[in-house]
């Protein structure tokens, strides 16, 4: 077996000099004997010295004499790369049979190798000790074989090292003459010489610049001369004026006649007189270019993505029309947060008012101030359902004796700035004038943020609703911008978890913004066992009032106002006393009695009497009238949805012009 | 030092040939110096030895006038291959958008282009840049010295472009292959332009 020999690189092409005598008699000598004296054989030269026709020569003479001889020419990169695709056992069995093992190029472990080095002396040493021949070649003695161990260096130094020196002038003349005449080509003398004299220590780059001599030769109709040999070997022009123009063509072209080895080497053509700069100029300009004008695809993907979702891009646009080169994240990313706090105005803005969500400005970044001013707008709509009744003014309350210190504590806990005093409850009867203050209070403490008044029988409707459609804290968001809180009827949030849960939320909120908060019950709030304790705990830490039944004195008071306000002539002097003199709950009661009195004054066109009122009163129309049962304002009981009253719930009216008159009052 | 400068309109990119001693890095910028046009060139920082070693370094300016908007100045930097000068090289890699590595051919060289590889690595990352992301060309130079003597670009890059850089043979002393490298070192750093980073801190 041989692997990859040269024909051509036999003993017999090898020209023996002073400089390769040692290492081509030991070659010839390892190709000759199966077991010389010397394993293994090392040739050291540098690089066109010689070394792989030594080792080719001795591969070729070996199969001469034995043909059966097992033969491997491999390079070390070939060798390593076959070893590391052997296991070790492999890798010894594999070489253990090889006769002639030559290996050329031998430099070494590269850092990183794959091979073990195991696997390495293993073979070698297998080898070895099998008398098998290993010639080996390299640029560096065995003993300072780059990354590998003693062992190694010692193994393969272990045999003859023989060295090929540069070539004499001698061995120099006697490669140019045989390569010469080899080629059919016979250079005179001088010019031998002169090849001779240059400057060359590889004997590769001889052959090469004889081989060059040798191609000239062939198309020159005349023999070379040494000038024009020193001209072609070096490609320096020498000033001769008696050369022949084709001979510096030749010469000037030298350069490249030198480097077409060169040139295959550098990959390209020479540099030359092309404007290299230019062409570096361009290609920078191009990729300054390319990566400088990245933005604007950076920017026009942005524009698609968020025209993609409706969203107003004129920014971007702008910036897209813009001729100087900009950065673009940081608009990309301010853009983005715009949009990110126009969808959050947005979902605020539906929550509240949904006839606003679909405006323009909504889904355009540059409108975010007119967004605000519309979530404002919406704010104020969300609210405006709890607007206050703006004919209940605090004013307007009949302040007797009985009811003076409740009043005064309620203004004076409604002039601290501080709220320490907050929620202020209002405990009392039906019609005891807590739905009153409670209007009056929304109506006096409202600035430019409205104080909101509304039953909880409506607050509990409205969270109930906005839970199956889920979005109870969207509902209740919009409270974040009342300027306080009046709300009625707390008692009806028995047994609404929800609704408490959502007040508790929003008291908070208004504690922390200090705003006037009231509360009216018609039961004491300890006496709400279906409360959860954070509500209780919240209301019970505020300012309780319990507000009077209306005595005589305010019947007395009330009468006479409703009198004075009615467009009759001067009534008896005695009926403000005898209405006053009845007994009633509610000032509502009074108010009914005063009425259906003046209107059947207006039936018959006369002046109210107090007769008349008796007669009112003793048909069963008046106040005074009704059986304490029936008129009798409390807690009926706890029903399913909340707490019924009996005074809110009339089950039957003697008259239907009074349910008529009620109901349009 | 930032690659590209918005608010200043300016980009301003640092290479830096590194190399053993005498691989030809200055050979480099003064073949790259001697084809600037005249309204173009900038004079030449070198600091040099008598025997042409670099002590310092070397400098050359290339200002290439506006472009897309911007300013565009490359400064072209060589360290001093010697060993001995490790703290210059290390001074002059700061701030680096790119490296161009100038191997020395030779065979004869190339433990101490493995040595030079090694010393960029280390000190590439004691400044804490990722070489695996940092732009860097080699340029195998020497090459028209006799085949015997040199290696060829192919084992050049498997013994030191092991991370498949762009790589060109160079004749740095009559200009192949010294145009080749710069632009493609140039390609390199001004991709890095979008990102923003690059350069040794």
């Amino acid at each position: 077996m041989s692997t990859s020999l040269n024909p051509a690189l036999t003993f017999a092409t090898f020209v023996v000099g002073v400089p390769n005598q040692l290492a081509f008699s030991a070659a010839r000598a390892a190709a000759d004997s199966p077991r010389p004296p010397f394993n293994p054989l090392f040739l050291v030269a540098t690089p066109g010295q010689g070394k792989t026709h030594l080792l080719q020569a001795t591969g070729a003479q070996r199969l001469l004499v034995d043909p059966a001889a097992t033969v491997e020419y491999v390079s070390w990169e070939a060798f390593l790369a076959k070893l590391g695709h052997l296991t070790k056992e492999q890798a010894v069995t594999e070489f253990h049979r090889v006769d002639l093992l030559l290996l050329d190029d031998l430099a070494g472990f590269r850092h990183g190798e794959v091979v073990e080095r195991d696997t390495v002396i293993a073979v070698l040493a297998s080898r070895l000790d099998a008398g098998r021949q290993t010639v080996c070649a390299g640029t560096i003695p065995p003993a300072d074989l780059p990354g590998g161990e003693e062992s190694i260096n010692h193994l393969l130094g272990g045999g003859l090292v023989a060295e090929i020196g540069p070539p004499d002038d001698a061995l120099r003349e006697e490669i140019v003459r045989r390569r010469a005449s080899f080629a059919g080509v016979s250079f005179s003398s001088p010019v031998i010489d002169a090849v001779v004299g240059l400057p060359c220590d590889s004997v590769r780059e001889l052959l090469g610049t004889v081989s060059r001599l040798i191609a000239f030769q062939e198309v020159s109709p005349v023999p070379l001369d040494p000038a024009q040999t020193r001209v072609l070997v070096t490609g320096v022009v020498e000033s001769d004026p008696m050369a022949p123009p084709s001979q510096m063509v030749v010469a000037s072209g030298d350069a490249a006649a030198r480097s077409p080895l060169l040139t295959a080497r550098l990959g390209g053509d020479d540099p030359g007189d092309e404007d290299e700069f230019g062409s570096f100029l361009s290609e920078v300009v191009a990729g300054v270019s390319q990566q400088v004008d990245r933005w604007r695809a950076r920017v026009a993907d942005a524009i698609l993505a968020w025209e993609a979702e409706g969203i107003h891009t004129a920014r971007l646009h702008a910036l897209l029309d813009q001729e100087l080169p900009a950065q673009p994240e940081a608009v990309l990313e301010r853009f983005e947060e715009d949009v990110n706090l126009l969808r959050t105005l947005a979902a605020e803005i539906a929550s509240l008012a949904p006839d606003l969500a679909d405006h323009e400005s909504l889904r355009d970044p540059d409108q975010l101030v007119l967004a605000e001013r519309l979530l404002d707008e919406a704010r104020t709509q969300g609210l405006r359902e709890f607007t206050p009744n703006a004919s209940l003014l605090l004013s307007d309350l009949i302040e007797v004796t009985s009811n003076h210190a409740a009043l005064t504590a309620l203004r004076d806990a409604l002039d601290r700035r501080d709220r320490s005093l907050s929620p202020i409850l209002l405990v009392g009867d039906s019609g005891t004038g807590k739905t009153h203050i409670l209007h009056g209070v929304a109506n006096q403490m409202s600035t430019e943020r409205a104080v909101v008044c509304l039953s909880a029988g409506s607050f509990c409707s409205a969270v109930a609703e906005a839970e199956r459609e889920d979005r109870t804290r969207e509902w209740t968001r919009r409270f974040a911008w009342a300027g306080g809180l009046c709300l009625d009827d707390l008692h009806l949030m028995a047994d609404h978890p929800v609704a408490q849960s959502a007040l508790v939320g929003i008291l908070d909120e208004l504690l922390e913004a200090n705003l006037p908060i009231v509360l009216a019950s018609l039961i004491p709030v300890t006496a709400l066992a279906a409360f959860s304790p954070q509500l209780l705990t919240r209301v019970a830490g505020g300012l309780v009032i319990d507000l009077p039944r209306p005595d005589r004195e305010f019947r007395l008071a009330l009468v006479l106002r409703l009198l004075e306000t009615a467009p009759i002539p001067v009534p008896d002097p005695g009926l403000a006393d005898y209405l006053a003199g009845l007994e009633a709950a509610s000032i509502r009661e009074v108010q009914g009695t005063v009425k259906r009195v003046l209107r059947a004054s207006h039936r018959e066109g006369g002046v109210p009497t107090v007769a008349m009122a008796r007669q009112v009163v003793e048909s069963g129309h008046g106040f005074g009238a009704h059986p304490r049962s029936v008129v009798h304002a409390g807690v009926l009981g706890p029903t399913v949805g909340g707490t019924r009253l009996r005074e809110k719930m009339i089950d039957s009216w003697p008259d239907i012009r009074d349910l008529v008159t009620e109901t349009l009052d | 030092m930032p690659l590209i400068n918005f608010s200043g309109r300016e980009i301003i990119c640092k290479l830096v040939y590194y190399g053993p001693g005498r691989s030809g890095k200055t050979t480099n910028l003064q073949y790259v110096h001697g084809r600037i046009p005249d309204q173009r060139r900038g004079q030449m920082v070198s600091l040099a030895t008598h025997g042409d070693r670099t002590l310092f370094f070397d400098f050359l300016p290339l200002d290439l006038g506006e472009i897309s908007g911007f300013t565009t100045r490359f400064q072209l930097y060589t360290v001093p291959g010697q060993v001995y000068y490790a703290s210059t090289r290390r001074l002059v890699l700061q701030g680096a958008d790119g490296v161009v590595f100038v191997a020395d051919s030779q065979a004869r060289r190339h433990e101490e282009n493995v040595e030079s590889l090694q010393d960029l690595h280390d000190n590439l990352l004691e400044q804490g840049v990722d070489i695996r992301d940092f732009p860097i060309v080699f340029q195998y130079n020497k090459q028209d010295l006799p085949q015997e003597l040199v290696l060829a670009p192919d084992a050049l890059d498997d013994a030191l472009n092991f991370r498949d850089a762009p790589s060109f043979g160079a004749d740095a002393l009559h200009g192949s292959g010294v145009f080749e490298t710069l632009k493609a070192a140039s390609g390199l750093v001004l991709r890095k332009l979008a990102q923003g980073n690059g350069a040794v801190a």
